[in-house]
Formats: structure tokens, sequence, C-alpha cells
């Protein structure tokens, strides 16, 4: 795992401010259900899904724009990049009934994770020791199995930040205070 | 103050409810629901028209529900959408006219258990009811706590 502080240089973070971040960026709702309980939250999809390996195909302008960002980081910890999973920009708001959302893991394949926080906020990224090996690739946030994960990592949201790692870590967020709101890029990539 | 149930027919009404939540339906961040605000009331929005100015591709969507209101002049529609939480905006009017002589009428899409408080009232978050006041009456939305989205539009317009 790598994280690093102020990767995104002057001109990007300028197009994170000046456009993303603005208010006539659009988002779409997205029904986030993990195991029958519901973490809604807005999305702006740059790319769908690829489970099965299909073509990935951009659903927004600002595609491009990240996968420049993720080369470079790939770049930089010498890790190969063959194609794109899955990328959005996730929003989410504060939530009272659970401090974090059910962990699991992107995909049951192999995979790299990153995330590119677009904003200073509460709402950490929290990394676990435990490895996602078959079967179910999300633990309900209720379950007893919670308690006996333990944190490999938490990573505080703050602009231009990024962290890159092996997408088989069941990993979650915690929400965000009541006051803010937590926006972060999330990719993935075989 | 006029409540009615069942404002439009109960098709455009479902169709209403389904291309809001749909994935191809834009909404916008807004940090406050009242401007002058403080408190933390963030929420989205999608404006179909501002300034009386069409602002929107889902302009058909609102139209089964003009039909009904018959505005002389439409000054501003605007769907707003609340994620699931307990909070409430602040105190406050819709203010389109500097006189508040115009109407406001908030459209329920959803059913929730979030509502519109006026001083002496409380409305419900039911679907396809919608409620008609003078702009000047103060008001607040009270956020739902048990569905994911609460999901009002707001009509301010002068009636004739």
């Amino acid at each position: 795992m790598n994280i690093s502080k102020n990767f995104l240089t002057k001109d990007e973070l300028y197009v994170v401010n000046e456009e993303i971040l603005q208010n006539d960026f659009p988002w779409y709702p997205m029904d986030n259900t993990l195991k029958g309980k519901a973490f809604p939250m807005m999305t702006h999809i740059l790319m769908d899904r690829c489970d099965n390996n299909e073509t990935p195909i951009p659903n927004s302008k600002y595609y491009y724009f990240f996968e420049k960002i993720i080369k470079r980081l790939c770049e930089k910890n010498k890790i190969k990049f063959t194609k794109c999973a899955r990328a959005s920009l996730n929003l989410s708001m504060a939530n009272n009934k659970y401090p974090f959302i059910s962990p699991h893991v992107d995909h049951r394949f192999k995979h790299t994770l990153v995330m590119i926080y677009l904003e200073d906020c509460s709402g950490d990224t929290i990394v676990f020791d435990e490895k996602y090996i078959k079967g179910d690739n999300i633990i309900d946030i209720e379950s007893p199995k919670i308690k006996k994960l333990n944190t490999l990592k938490k990573i505080k949201p703050e602009q231009g930040k990024v962290m890159i790692c092996d997408g088989s870590y069941f990993h979650t967020y915690g929400f965000c205070k009541h006051n803010e709101i937590r926006r972060v890029g999330v990719f993935t990539f075989r | 103050m006029n409540i009615y149930k069942n404002f439009i027919n109960k098709k455009s009404s479902n169709q209403i409810n389904k291309t809001l939540l749909s994935d191809d339906f834009p909404w916008y961040y807004k940090p406050h629901q009242v401007l002058t605000s403080k408190k933390n009331s963030s929420f989205m929005s999608h404006t179909f028209v501002a300034d009386g100015r069409i602002n929107s591709d889902y302009m058909y969507l609102v139209e089964p529900i003009l039909d009904k209101l018959k505005p002389k002049k439409i000054l501003n529609i605007r769907a707003n959408l609340c994620l699931k939480r307990p909070s409430s905006c602040d105190w406050h009017v819709d203010r389109f006219t500097d006189d508040l002589t115009h109407k406001t009428a908030i459209y329920y899409v959803n059913n929730n258990n979030g509502y519109t408080e006026f001083k002496n009232k409380k409305v419900k978050c039911i679907q396809n009811q919608i409620v008609i006041f003078d702009a000047y009456l103060k008001h607040r939305a009270k956020i739902q706590t048990d569905k994911d989205t609460r999901k009002v539009i707001n009509f301010n317009y002068e009636s004739i």
C-alpha cells in the first residue's frame, strides 16, 4: 500500500476545485445496498463496472482526466495498469446509524484499488488486514465478524491525497460529520 | 393553504418518482437549503425552471402538475432530493418576488416520514400530494429518517 499526499498537480487541483466540486457538477443517486443495509449515496460514474472483462467504455468526459493521474501513480509505484474495472466519483453524507459501511472488496478477481481524495473531510477510508480469498466479498456491518477485523490503515481524506493498494484487502469508509459532505474518487483496475 | 391528495394521475406520478431516481437524471449539490443559513442542510437539486427560463431536458415530467396548477407565470421549479439523515432546514420563505405575492407549491414525489412544517401545520411526504400556499408563509423541511431518499418538487409561480 502506498499513500501519497499532494499527489495532484496544481492544474489537476484546478479542475477538481473549479469543475468537479462546483455546484453544477452532476451527481446521480446510487442504491448502495450491501447485505440488505442501505447506504444511500450519490455517484458520478466515470466508467461502468467491468466485472466480466468487458471492454471499458467511459461514461464521463472526466474519465481520461483521472486515468492520467492513475497511470502516473502506477508508474511511480511500478504497478502495471492493464484495464480499468471500475471508476466513479462518490458523494456521501452523514449517517447516524452506522460508523461505516459494510466492509467489502470491489471485485472477486485480482485487482488494484486507487482512492483519490477530492476534498478535506472526515470519513476515513479503513483498510483491514483481512484479504478476500473466495466466497462473499461483503462483510455485513452487523455481523460478529466485524469485531474480529483488525485495521491495517486508516486514511483521512485530504484534497490531493491518493492511496493505491491491493484490492483484495477488505475495506470500508466512515461517514463524514453532519456539517460536511465527502467526495472521493474510487478506481479499480486489472 | 390547500393540500390535495392524488394530485395528478397515478401513471404520471409513478413516472416522476421513477425518473428522478434513474441513472441518467442529474442532481446537483447545494450546500444549503436556505441561503442565509449557517446550519448544514445540504441537499441535491435539479432545476427545471430558473427565473422563468427552462433549464432542464426533463420539463415534460412536471407538465401534468403545471396543467393542474395553471400558473400565470412560472418563476422557478426545482426538484430537491435529501438523503436519509436526521436533519431539518431553517424556517424560510421562497423569495422570488419582492412583495411575496406569488404562490409556492410543494409536490411530494415519494412516501417517507419527512414532512414540511408550517407554524401551525405539518404536511406529510405522501406520494402525489401537493401543498399550495402563499409565498409569505414560513416553512421548513424535516428530513426523513426511514426511506433512503426524500424527493419533492417546488413550484414558485404567479397564479391567475
